[in-house]
């Protein structure tokens, strides 16, 4: 607390409760969230990434991972070139080349590594591009829960829509989850406002 | 799990809506026929149809791409001059957002108050939710005020199915209107 030149002490103001919306700052494409290294050169590292591709067949794989009913690989495509934004968080092993020979002392270069990436996590959301969005298919792998990724990539999700000027936000949560999007910012019912869903009745 | 899907409603294809009173209704009684599509809309003329319910107006240069990103649009046209309305005056709106085929958001409902009580909410969103079921959209969505959640459910909507909720997030913004009118249909 910095009392002002005349003296008298500025009165205490409670800090802003921090929001997704504070220093934005350019878009992302890329976040590095959890990276493991070993001796070897091999190491482990989960990324957020922005934007595709996203393959349907590895969605529904890490879908049905979740427990969720199967989708037509087709309708799956289609959803994913038609959404607005499709974050994935990408788990990317890389590890020593099996087939090369190990480098034979410190001043040789290291041996080269083998890259491979495994979706184990997606949101992805619909909008008009200009008012509202609505996120869809929130899931992380269930070996990989627990860590905060969930929370990772809906909020790095939200931020790339708030740049993008998308002011209206929207999901619907199972209620084990309304928690979850609670603590990052989101209301249920807001105003009163009800989600509803179209079952046929005739 | 942090899901947020919900199980396609009763596998296979879902029947639509019926639509209660045909086209030839309105036109006979009100002088009123729906379009679909988003061909001849002004966005000044749907700012003003905005206004008029009490949505904020929005920047019309986002509302033009909001519309070219509008996967359904279905509207309310005067057919005829009357002291109510203009000929070929948009009295009537609703729209959806889409993947195309897994999920869709309908926004926007709105009806001139001078034509309310008079059906027109209730036969755009017949219109909009039965083709939206028709295109084979199995996950339909809406987020409704208070007041018009019966209406809804009369149409077949059901409110947190399943506990399920619908959810925003809350802007620090000085927007006065409030989550409520960006939100509501």
């Amino acid at each position: 607390m910095i009392p002002s030149r005349k003296g008298s002490t500025a009165s205490t103001k409670q800090p802003a409760k921090p929001s997704l919306e504070d220093n934005l700052g350019p878009e992302v494409d890329e976040l590095l969230l959890l990276e493991s290294g070993q001796p070897d050169g091999s190491k482990a590292e989960i990324i957020y990434r922005n934007g595709g591709p996203v393959a349907a067949a590895d969605l529904e794989q890490l879908c049905t991972k979740v427990g969720w009913p199967a989708r037509p690989l087709a309708k799956v495509e289609a959803a994913l070139r038609n959404s607005f934004m499709v974050s994935s968080l990408v788990l990317r092993v890389s590890l020593p080349d099996p087939a090369a020979p190990p480098p034979t002392g410190p001043e040789q270069p290291p041996a080269p590594l083998l890259v491979s990436e495994q979706l184990i996590g997606l949101a992805r959301a619909t909008s008009d591009h200009a008012f509202n969005a609505t996120i869809w298919d929130v899931l992380v792998d269930p070996e990989y829960q627990g860590q905060g990724l969930g929370k990772a990539l809906v909020e790095q999700m939200v931020r790339s829509l708030l740049r993008k000027d998308i002011s209206n936000i929207t999901l619907f949560a199972d209620s084990k989850v309304v928690d979850f999007y609670k603590q990052m910012g989101f209301e249920a019912d807001p105003e009163g406002i009800k989600g509803m869903f179209w079952y046929p009745r005739f | 799990m942090y899901g947020t899907r919900v199980e396609e409603a009763q596998g296979g294809v879902l029947r639509p809506p019926p639509i209660s009173k045909p086209d030839a209704e309105f036109e006979a009684k009100l002088g009123v026929q729906f379009m679909e599509g988003r061909e001849g809309i002004l966005v000044t003329e749907l700012n003003e149809l905005f206004e008029k319910v009490g949505f904020p107006r929005r920047d019309p240069d986002r509302l033009k791409i909001a519309l070219e990103n509008t996967y359904h649009v279905i509207w309310v046209r005067s057919t005829r001059q009357s002291r109510l309305a203009k000929n070929g005056q948009m009295i009537g709106f609703a729209r959806a957002t889409s993947d195309g085929v897994l999920s869709a958001t309908v926004w926007d409902v709105a009806v001139n108050p001078a034509w309310q009580r008079s059906g027109l909410g209730r036969a755009l969103m017949e219109r909009l939710t039965k083709k939206l079921v028709e295109d084979g959209i199995p996950t339909i969505t809406l987020y409704a005020e208070p007041q018009v959640v019966g209406l809804y459910e009369k149409l077949g909507y059901v409110r947190d199915p399943e506990g399920i909720r619908g959810m925003a997030f809350q802007r620090k913004k000085k927007d006065k209107a409030g989550a409520g009118a960006l939100l509501r249909v």
